[in-house]
């Protein structure tokens, strides 16, 4: 299933992928750089999920300092084509933890406070200001679906590292030993 | 070398260069840098149980300056639940009495605005003295001062769903002041514009 999943998408003449990275990593810089303008807001976003303890400060605000960076220069590397693989997974990590963990406080608050759940809305922290909890949630499923399609795609196109190189594809200028289905 | 060996290091090199670069910026940015280890948030105080006791505030007077009467006490304007707190909550009648009295002037009660400076300049409770929760290096020393001894220290921020109101009560409790003594108004700076109450701009001198 794996193996004719990442056929297919290899078999994309099209460069697919290369437009699906331009439009994540487009999008992480753009809320990355969101959170970078205004520190002190994203650090109280990051508090309200109440995940990390308070004392000692360094859970909190080294995720609140670290965190937008790392959107942004992941959303570099993936329109790069610059560590491609590794960009993908980090993003696809990050969407893998804040999605059940704005679920988790959107249920909270339609429990406590008995707002129907496709009616709670809230500023998740994300970057884009308050939300509407189902759409975000639905927004990050389909983005963590099309990360996968990143980092499980053989033969990506249009990398940084082909203009040096004169590869066709990112993975060509790599060492022997290119991503096969056992990879990432 | 395997790929997903690769592929994981590659996104251990990408996480030490986000470091790299966040900790940079952290610290040649002009306004807004956090501290890596100052704990800003004061533990979350469980509420007591029972009913708190009812603010006993004068019979409130229209300020002076033109402004509107006061209205009775009134939900935050954002509709939305502050958080849960040990602290009496000061209604905007129980403000307006406290602006207005003498003791406003002697230091028997006290008036915080736990909002940035820019927000506070562009208008504030005239009296309110200034600090932000997330620069308390700057300016709490003076505010402990003022709220020691208080007989009522009230803390207001923006209002609504705005928590740092009610961080500034915890620090001002942790700091040994009263909780009897510690008030939050919850409706906040939003409740005092919206009922036209008069404010002043500008800066702390």
């Amino acid at each position: 299933m794996l193996k004719a999943t990442m056929r297919w998408i290899d078999g994309l003449n099209v460069p697919a992928t290369a437009l699906v990275r331009f439009f994540i990593g487009g999008l992480f810089i753009w809320m990355g750089w969101n959170k970078v303008l205004d520190p002190v807001g994203f650090l109280k976003q990051v508090h309200l999920y109440d995940t990390l303890p308070v004392t000692p400060g360094i859970y909190l605000n080294a995720t609140a300092i670290v965190l937008p960076w790392l959107e942004i220069v992941c959303g570099v590397a993936l329109i790069l084509g610059v560590f491609l693989r590794g960009s993908a997974l980090a993003i696809a990590v990050m969407l893998a933890f804040f999605t059940p963990a704005i679920f988790l406080r959107a249920w909270g608050i339609h429990t406590t406070e008995g707002t129907p759940f496709m009616e709670v809305a809230f500023d998740c922290g994300c970057g884009t200001g308050e939300v509407i909890i189902w759409q975000k949630l639905l927004k990050n499923t389909g983005l963590l679906l099309l990360t996968l399609l990143i980092l499980f795609s053989r033969s990506p196109r249009w990398c940084l590292s082909g203009l040096f190189t004169g590869a066709q594809r990112c993975d060509d200028a790599m060492p022997a030993g290119a991503p096969t289905s056992e990879g990432a | 070398m395997g790929a997903v060996k690769r592929t994981v290091i590659e996104m251990v090199v990408l996480g030490v260069a986000s470091i790299a670069v966040a900790a940079t910026a952290n610290t040649v940015r002009p306004k807004g840098a956090l501290s890596w280890t100052k704990a800003y948030f004061a533990p979350r105080v469980v509420p007591p149980t029972g009913p708190v006791e009812p603010v006993t505030g004068k019979v409130p007077t229209p300020p002076e300056n033109g402004g509107k009467a006061a209205p009775s006490k009134t939900e935050p304007p954002s509709g939305k639940k502050h958080f849960e707190h040990p602290y009496q909550t000061a209604s905007l009648d129980l403000v307006i009495d406290v602006v207005n009295s003498d003791g406003y002037l002697d230091g028997q009660f006290v008036l915080v605005d736990a909002r940035a400076e820019d927000v506070y300049a562009d208008g504030h409770i005239e009296g309110a003295i200034r600090c932000f929760h997330y620069e308390l290096e700057v300016c709490f020393d003076r505010v402990v001062e003022a709220a020691n001894g208080a007989e009522k220290v009230i803390v207001y921020c923006n209002g609504g769903n705005c928590d740092d109101s009610l961080f500034m009560c915890q620090e001002l409790e942790l700091k040994g002041v009263a909780t009897e003594a510690i008030y939050l108004f919850e409706g906040g700076w939003k409740e005092w514009v919206a009922q036209e109450m008069p404010f002043v701009t500008g800066s702390e001198e």
